[in-house]
C-alpha cells in the first residue's frame, strides 16, 4: 500500500507492506507541496527497493485542510491510480487524529479552517468512522466546545483554538496527520469491510464554497 | 507523447506523435462553471480540473488504444497561468510519469502557442508570433526551439480580456468575445470615433484599458435603445481592436526583420485568433509585407493539449533534457526570459 497526505504543512509518504510500514518519508512546506510530492513518493520506493507497479492500493488523505493541499494529494491519487490501474481509499485526516484515542477523555480532532474555524469530529459512538455524521463544514471553536462536553482530549493544526475555547478541561496531545496515520486509517477501515473505490471516485473534501460571488450580485467593475 | 493543459478554465489532454499527427484529444470547457461569476474564478478552475482532467486522460488513451507503458512521456503546463490549476495538471502528469517511469516535460504554455504552427504544417524558423488571447497579448521571434524573443507586450489588459469586458458592459454575458463578434457583424464601425491606443507609437507594447474606457464613455452616453447603437459600438470596438494589432505588429515585422533577415512567415495564434476581422485584418498586413500567413485551425487557437504533446515532442527532438519530478509551477513564466517586463503588465507578461 502507498500512502500520502499533504493536507497541511507537511507532506508525507508510507509505504507499508502488511501492516508493517517499510518506508517513510516527510517535508514540510506547504508552497512546495505540488513540486515535492511526487518526487517524495519515488524517494520512498526506492528507499523500499519496490517498483510502483508492486503497489496494489493507495490510500490518500483527502482533507479537509487546504483547499489547494488536499487537491494535490487528490490529483495525485487519481493520476495513480489511473496509470497504474489501482483502486483508492479516501481517508479524513481527522480519522487519523482519532486513532488510538485517549482513555478517560473525549477525544477531538481539530484542523485548523482558518478565518477562526475548525473542521472537527470527536470520538463516541455517533461518530466513529462514520464520515458522513461528521460536522461537513467548518465550526467556530466555541461551537465545537460547547457540544462536547466533559474532559477532552484535542489534537491536530486546530489543537490549540479549541483548547482555548474549551478551558481548563482540555488538553492539548501532539498529535498530527502523517502519511502512516493514513494508512493505519486504511487498513483498519479494510479490515472493518471497507471497500477500495476507483481513482474517479476520489473527490477533495474541501467542506467549504469558493469565495466567489456571482456577477450579478458583485460590484461590477470595468 | 501525453500532453496535459489545465492553466486556465479548459481542460484539455491529447496524444501526439513525434511526426505530428493528434491520435487523440479531448478539451473540456469550464464556461458553465465561471458563467454566473463573469469570469474565471481561479478556485472554481482548480476544483473544476482534477474532477476532469483523468477522465480527458482515459478517454483518449481508450479511443488511441495505447496503455501508458508505451508512451514516450508526458507532458503537462506548468505556466505561465492560474496557479492552482497548473498544480492539477503537473501532479497529476508527474504522477503517470513516476507510475511508469517516463519523461516528464514542464512545458510553458506560451511556448505550446508559439509552436502550433509547426504541428499543423512545415514552417521554418525564424517567424513571427501574434499571440492574442484571454490571458496574452505578446510579439515573438520564434528564432528556434526553446528561443523567443519577445518584442512587445500588453502594458495592462490582455486582447481577449478587453473583448470579454467591453461584452460585459454591454450585457452580452461571458465570455463575450464571440457574441461580440456576432453583434458587430450587424454594425457600422466607423460610427463611433474611438481611440487607437499607442497607434504610430515607437515600440510594439499595447494598451487596451483607455478604449475599454472610452467604450463605457459611450454607451453610457447612449439614450436610444440597445438595437439603435449598440452593434455599431461593438464594431467600432472590435475595428479599433484590429487596427491596433495591425499598427503594433507592421513595427515588430520591421524589428523582426533586423533581428532575422530571413523571416518569411507571420503567425496568429491564441484565442482571439479565432476572430474573423482579426484574422482578415492580419492577413491583409502578411500580403502587403510579402510575408506567408498562418493561423491555427480554430480547435488549436485556444487552450488545447495537443500543442503541449508537441512542444515537448520539438525540446526533446531538439536536444532538451527532460524536467524533473520537482519541476515548479509557475503563475509567471516568461518566455523571454531577458526581455524587460513592461510597465503595467500584468501577472502574465
Amino acid at each position: 500500500m502507498l500512502a500520502f497526505d499533504c493536507a497541511g504543512d507537511e507532506r508525507s509518504v508510507a509505504l507499508v507492506e502488511g501492516e508493517r510500514c517499510v518506508a517513510e518519508a516527510a517535508a514540510a512546506g506547504a508552497a512546495r507541496h505540488a513540486e515535492g510530492l511526487i518526487a517524495l513518493i519515488d524517494g520512498a520506493l526506492a528507499e523500499a527497493g519496490w517498483t510502483p507497479a508492486s503497489l496494489d492500493i493507495l490510500a490518500v488523505g483527502a482533507g479537509p485542510g487546504s483547499f489547494t493541499g488536499v487537491r494535490i494529494a487528490v490529483a495525485a491519487g487519481r493520476g495513480l491510480a489511473l496509470a497504474l490501474d489501482r483502486p483508492v481509499l479516501a481517508v479524513d485526516g481527522r480519522d487519523v487524529l482519532l486513532a488510538r484515542p485517549a482513555p478517560g477523555r473525549t477525544t477531538v480532532a481539530a484542523i485548523d479552517a482558518r478565518r477562526g474555524g475548525l473542521y472537527a469530529a470527536w470520538s463516541g459512538a455517533a461518530w466513529s468512522g462514520d464520515e458522513a455524521t461528521y460536522a461537513a463544514t467548518a465550526l467556530p471553536p466555541g461551537a465545537v466546545a460547547a457540544r462536547v462536553p466533559g474532559p477532552l482530549a484535542v489534537r491536530g493544526s486546530g489543537a490549540a483554538l479549541l483548547a482555548a475555547a474549551a478551558g481548563p478541561r482540555a488538553v492539548v496531545e501532539p498529535r498530527h496527520i502523517t502519511a502512516a496515520g493514513v494508512a493505519e486509517v486504511a487498513l483498519g477501515a479494510l479490515g472493518n469491510g471497507a471497500v477500495t473505490q476507483p481513482g474517479t471516485s476520489l473527490v477533495p473534501r474541501y467542506l467549504r464554497a469558493p469565495d466567489a460571488v456571482p456577477a450579478s450580485a458583485s460590484v461590477r467593475a470595468v | 507523447m501525453l500532453g496535459l493543459e489545465t492553466s486556465c478554465d479548459e481542460t484539455a489532454a491529447a496524444l501526439v506523435r513525434a511526426d505530428g499527427v493528434v491520435v487523440a484529444e479531448r478539451v473540456r470547457s469550464q464556461l458553465a462553471e465561471h458563467a454566473p461569476f463573469g469570469g474565471v474564478v481561479p478556485e472554481i478552475a482548480a476544483r473544476a480540473h482534477v474532477e476532469a482532467l483523468d477522465h480527458l486522460i482515459a478517454q483518449v488513451m481508450a479511443e488511441a488504444g495505447t496503455g501508458f507503458g508505451q508512451l514516450k512521456g508526458v507532458a503537462a503546463t506548468t505556466g505561465p497561468g492560474l496557479i492552482g490549476g497548473l498544480m492539477v495538471g503537473a501532479v497529476t502528469g508527474k504522477a503517470i510519469a513516476l507510475a511508469h517511469r517516463l519523461p516528464f516535460w514542464a512545458i510553458n504554455h506560451l511556448e505550446g502557442h508559439v509552436l502550433t504552427p509547426r504541428l499543423v504544417a512545415p514552417a521554418p524558423f525564424p517567424y513571427l508570433v501574434l499571440l492574442v488571447s484571454g490571458g496574452h497579448c505578446q510579439l515573438v521571434l520564434a528564432e528556434e526551439v526553446g528561443r523567443y524573443r519577445r518584442l512587445g507586450t500588453t502594458i495592462d489588459d490582455a486582447v481577449g480580456e478587453a473583448f470579454d469586458k467591453v461584452a460585459k458592459l454591454l450585457g452580452l454575458g461571458y465570455p463575450g468575445g464571440p457574441a461580440l463578434e456576432r453583434l458587430a457583424s450587424a454594425g457600422d464601425p466607423a460610427r463611433f470615433a474611438l481611440p487607437r491606443p499607442l497607434l504610430g507609437r515607437p515600440g510594439c507594447h499595447f494598451s487596451f484599458s483607455g478604449l475599454k474606457t472610452a467604450v463605457l464613455h459611450l454607451a453610457r452616453a447612449q439614450t436610444g435603445s440597445a438595437e439603435t447603437w449598440q452593434a455599431d459600438l461593438a464594431a467600432g470596438f472590435q475595428a479599433a481592436v484590429a487596427e491596433t494589432l495591425v499598427d503594433r505588429t507592421r513595427r515588430a515585422v520591421v524589428l523582426a526583420r533586423d533581428m532575422a533577415p530571413g523571416l518569411d512567415r507571420l503567425v496568429v495564434a491564441g484565442g482571439v485568433a479565432a476572430n474573423a476581422t482579426v484574422r482578415a485584418r492580419l492577413a491583409d498586413l502578411a500580403a502587403a509585407e510579402g510575408l506567408t500567413f498562418s493561423a491555427p485551425p480554430l480547435r488549436w487557437c485556444g487552450d488545447n493539449a495537443a500543442m503541449i504533446a508537441w512542444a515537448a515532442l520539438e525540446r526533446a527532438r531538439a536536444g532538451f533534457a527532460p524536467d524533473s519530478l520537482e519541476a515548479p509551477v509557475r503563475a509567471r513564466w516568461p518566455l523571454d526570459p531577458a526581455a524587460e517586463p513592461a510597465i503595467g503588465a500584468g501577472i502574465k507578461a
